[in-house]
């Protein structure tokens, strides 16, 4: 039985008068992958930006570990991103006017590690993803594959406890994608960190161990788009999961 | 498409309200434009087996002169074997499926919507369990070309099938709505 | 994060963020070069104060800096002419704005607190800034070396010998770089709040406005009203104090120079529905749809100019003042010539007046100009920041004199009413306190032994200065195209293909 890492309770949040999450409850256990899937508007990257810290919802809760994640100062939720959690995005995400190197260790050199710590451990996850040849160049310079993979670096780099992944194939192409999905997926399964990872497509989805559909801003249990009237906890969080590797979904 | 499908769409159909073989025969076709028409010869032939086995009986006191003036209504046996059948979800294959097509067909056309949810729902799921195997299945670092490449098909066969039945949800949720204004 | 940290972010920047810097060290090291001559002529001492006495100081060949009485004035006029050099260094902060908005959101992305973000963002500023006030400074005491000049009667032109106590020279050269970073850190805030930088928001459907209108002819009819209510006062021997009205003086001038700002949002936006309505062409359509959906975006930079006007406008009132009451001055010598049978002499004019108005139309000038630089560098950021947009339009098939036109109508279709307003505030302003007419002043003279002889009051009427009124508008409006017109010269590089490219 692995623990659960982090909890979402009845998460409400809106975006002016449009209601994007209208209760949703989702539990991501230690080192599974959950997919959050669901058709576009349907709330998906809202929750994911609740769950990592970076928006607070309106109503509900999120813990981390047991403790209130949404209640804490703006600055104490960057810092977990700083640490525990990593981040990452389609794209837009890296700082477009740093090299590569720089980009991955920015995460350590703003809390404080020395420059030549933090970029001889980015160059080593520059290595592990297969892109040390572009550490020195911009991310204008480099394909949009190798900048996904940067960017994956970034998120690694500080060896979080859970990764949130934002339709990171999107704006690639197939073959690309998968090589990205495949890093993403070896990585995670190496350092058994949790992911949650947003996506609208099955053929990515199909990467996780287990799926968690919304439609409309809810939990939509059957997967077919009949959204659910009640903010219940929806079929198994990982609690109710077999043994993690022989797992096909939570049944 | 086999003999077993034809029985249950025409038992799905009748399932409606009782009609001749004629009838029938129109119907079928009309719901399933892309399969080849239903002779007439094969519509009395499973008639007359569904007959046989008791899932369909003759509407009306008697018959009245040959079955293609009969009219036909489905018994609680037939029911229940419809209702059997649309428990069962079709195997997520890589070919595409006809079987998946007719059972999806008569789900919405003649069962009850919580019946049909049920359905949909497993039938996803069967698909979606088996995309994942098959991922894992192509992530391996020990899999051959081969299996790459036969993976890679039937992942995207089965990622179109999952996209047909979310748009044909939608379509038919559309059509409800234009039926009730 | 350490310091060595914050440096590397503060300064990793592209081409537009290095002009930024450029401009914005440029414009604070206006601001205390303008800031410290000040501090100059104010230790040179007022009238009353300790430093100084009332008597004539004859160092200096200039009136202006002779006479305690007038010295005031000249620190005030240092010190509002660094007013728009500010608004240029504040127009510069904006330069690139979106590029550094994006960097700073992917840094807090990275994880980055709002703190360490504005540290990041400010501490770019404050340190141009910085390097800005001590290139003043440093430029300062190069002037009064260069600048400093003693003629025949050991008389200077400039205050070159006089240096501010050192304390309020740092005060200066420290005071600048401070503003400029909290100013930065205040437009940082919106970004500092979200890591995600464009916050999903509405568009701002609500119209600028008509309130700022209201505040124009508050100030306006306070001008208006105030002669009459101290007549009235005056005839129930109620004495206002020259401190109260001084004070209503500048509230009223502050009022509808703050009225005539905030309304140019609102005039955007009026002159886009007319010529949404009125324009036939592709060029006036878009330009119409720009100021509609975003009538601020021009109109900041444009408020320096529009201030500019309303002094501009209320000097050549001034200034015709002075002129009637010379002539009309002269009228009653020549009068009072012909009452003692006396030939007339026509003395040399008191050009005193005349140049001291002179001297504030070239400081006005000088303002304009300053505001002209701050819109070009609005209009030039508007048209780069915007190239893909516009590269897309060129390759669609859009003809660039289609674009170069709708940005021509959208910043002069603005200035010409504007402008036009602003001016008109100023001449109103002026007229009121000058009023329309002006009075040589009854007396009479005792001549020699003979009678007393009484001169009448000689009224002179003062006509509206419409030409030198004409002109402020004119240069004003000419300024701003030609603003536009350098602004365009980027806009060919803007529009190349180049700027379509994605991966």
């Amino acid at each position: 039985m692995t623990e659960v890492l982090l909890a979402a309770r009845g998460v409400v949040k809106s975006y002016g008068n449009s209601p994007a999450l209208r209760g949703v409850t989702v539990d991501v256990g230690e080192g599974e992958i959950v997919a959050v899937t669901g058709p576009s508007g349907c709330g998906k990257s809202t929750l994911l930006y609740c769950l990592s810290g970076i928006m607070r919802p309106d109503a509900g809760e999120i813990s981390y570990r047991g403790a209130r994640l949404d209640t804490r100062r703006e600055s104490e939720r960057s810092a977990l991103r700083r640490g525990d959690f990593g981040v990452l995005f389609q794209f837009g995400q890296l700082v477009a006017e740093l090299p590569a190197v720089d980009n991955v260790a920015l995460p350590l050199l703003l809390r404080g590690t020395r420059r030549r710590e933090a970029r001889s451990a980015a160059m080593v996850w520059l290595d592990r993803l297969g892109v040390a040849d572009v550490a020195r160049d911009l991310p204008g310079e480099m394909s949009g594959g190798q900048a996904q993979r940067v960017a994956l670096g970034r998120a690694l780099v500080t060896e979080p406890h859970v990764l949130f992944a934002d339709e990171p194939t999107g704006a690639l192409d197939t073959l690309t994608g998968e090589a990205v999905l495949g890093h993403i997926v070896r990585v995670v399964r190496e350092q058994g960190t949790a992911v949650v990872l947003v996506t609208h497509e099955a053929t990515v989805a199909a990467h996780a161990d287990r799926e968690v559909a919304l439609r409309d801003g809810m939990l939509d249990p059957t997967g077919l788009g009949f959204p659910m009237a009640s903010p219940a906890a929806v079929g198994a969080g990982p609690a109710a999961a077999g043994p993690r590797h022989a797992r096909t979904s939570g049944r | 498409m086999c003999a077993v499908s034809t029985a249950h769409v025409l038992l799905g159909l009748l399932s409606k309200h009782p009609q001749h073989g004629y009838e029938l025969k129109q119907a079928h076709d009309a719901v399933l434009p892309g399969a080849k028409p239903l002779a007439f010869g094969q519509v009395y032939a499973t008639l007359g087996r569904m007959e046989r086995d008791g899932l369909v009986a003759p509407d009306g006191a008697e018959r009245v002169g040959g079955p293609d003036r009969t009219s036909f209504r489905v018994t609680t046996v037939g029911r229940t074997s419809l209702d059997a059948w649309l428990d069962e979800v079709e195997p997520p294959a890589p070919h595409a499926s006809s079987a998946l097509l007719a059972k999806v067909v008569v789900a919405l056309l003649a069962a009850d919507s919580d019946r049909a949810r049920r359905y949909l729902t497993a039938q996803r799921k069967a698909h979606t369990d088996r995309l994942r195997e098959l991922t894992r299945a192509k992530t391996d670092p020990h899999a051959g070309v081969g299996a790459v490449i036969a993976a890679d098909y039937a992942i995207v066969h089965l990622d179109a099938d999952l996209r047909w039945l979310a748009t044909t949800l939608a379509r038919v949720a559309d059509l409800d709505e234009e039926i009730r204004q | 994060m350490r310091a060595s940290t914050l440096v590397r972010l503060a300064v990793s920047g592209t081409r537009t963020d290095s002009v930024r810097l450029l401009l914005t060290a440029f414009g604070s090291a206006l601001a205390t070069l303008g800031w410290l001559c000040a501090a100059t002529v104010a230790a040179l001492g007022f009238a009353g104060s300790d430093l100084g006495s009332a008597a004539d100081d004859n160092r200096y060949t200039s009136a202006l800096l002779r006479e305690p009485g007038l010295r005031p004035g000249v620190v005030t006029a240092f010190v509002l002419l660094t007013i728009p050099v500010l608004a240029f260094v504040g127009q510069c902060a904006r330069l690139g704005a979106p590029a550094r908005d994006r960097r700073i959101a992917a840094m807090r992305l990275a994880g980055a607190t709002p703190r360490q973000a504005v540290a990041i963002g400010a501490g770019e500023s404050g340190a141009s800034a910085l390097l800005g006030s001590a290139l003043g400074v440093a430029s300062y005491f190069v002037l009064r070396r260069v600048l400093d000049n003693v003629n025949a009667h050991g008389q200077r032109t400039l205050p070159t010998d006089v240096l501010p106590s050192l304390w309020v020279i740092v005060v200066v050269a420290v005071a600048l770089p401070v503003v400029v970073a909290l100013a930065s850190a205040w437009l940082l805030r919106a970004v500092t709040t979200s890591p995600l930088g464009v916050v999903r928001r509405g568009p701002r459907r609500r119209p600028p406005r008509v309130w700022p209108g209201i505040l124009i002819l508050i100030g306006l009819l306070t001008f208006a009203g105030f002669a009459p209510l101290v007549r009235f006062l005056s005839h129930h021997r109620i004495a206002i104090p020259a401190s109260l009205t001084l004070t209503i003086f500048y509230v009223g001038v502050l009022m509808t120079v703050l009225g005539v700002v905030v309304g140019a949002g609102w005039i955007a936006y009026a002159t886009g529905c007319v010529l949404r309505r009125a324009s036939r062409r592709a060029a006036g359509q878009l330009a119409a749809a720009r100021l509609i959906a975003d009538p601020w975006q021009g109109s900041r930079a444009f408020g320096v100019l529009m201030v500019a006007a309303v002094f501009g406008g209320g000097t050549a009132v001034i200034y015709q003042h002075f002129v009637s009451m010379t002539a009309t001055t002269e009228a009653q010598n020549r009068l009072v010539a012909t009452l003692l049978h006396q030939p007339y002499e026509a003395s040399p004019p008191d050009s005193f007046y005349t140049n001291a108005t002179l001297l504030v139309a070239i400081a006005v000038l000088l303002a304009a100009v300053i505001g002209a630089l701050g819109q070009l560098v609005a209009i030039s950021e508007a048209i780069v920041s915007r190239r893909r947009a516009y590269a897309g339009l060129v390759a669609a098939g859009v003809p660039r004199s289609v674009l170069a036109r709708a940005q021509l109508w959208q910043s002069l279709a603005v200035a010409v009413p504007a402008l036009t307003l602003a001016t008109t505030a100023g001449l109103l302003i002026g007229r009121f306190v000058t009023g329309t007419s002006v009075h040589a002043g009854a007396g009479s003279i005792q001549t020699g032994d003979g009678p007393v002889i009484k001169i009448p009051d000689v009224v002179g009427a003062v006509p509206v200065p419409w030409a030198n009124l004409g002109l402020v508008v004119g240069v004003s409006v000419g300024a701003v195209a030609l603003t536009v017109a350098i602004g365009l010269l980027f806009l060919k590089a803007s529009t190349s293909v180049d700027e379509l490219r994605t991966a």
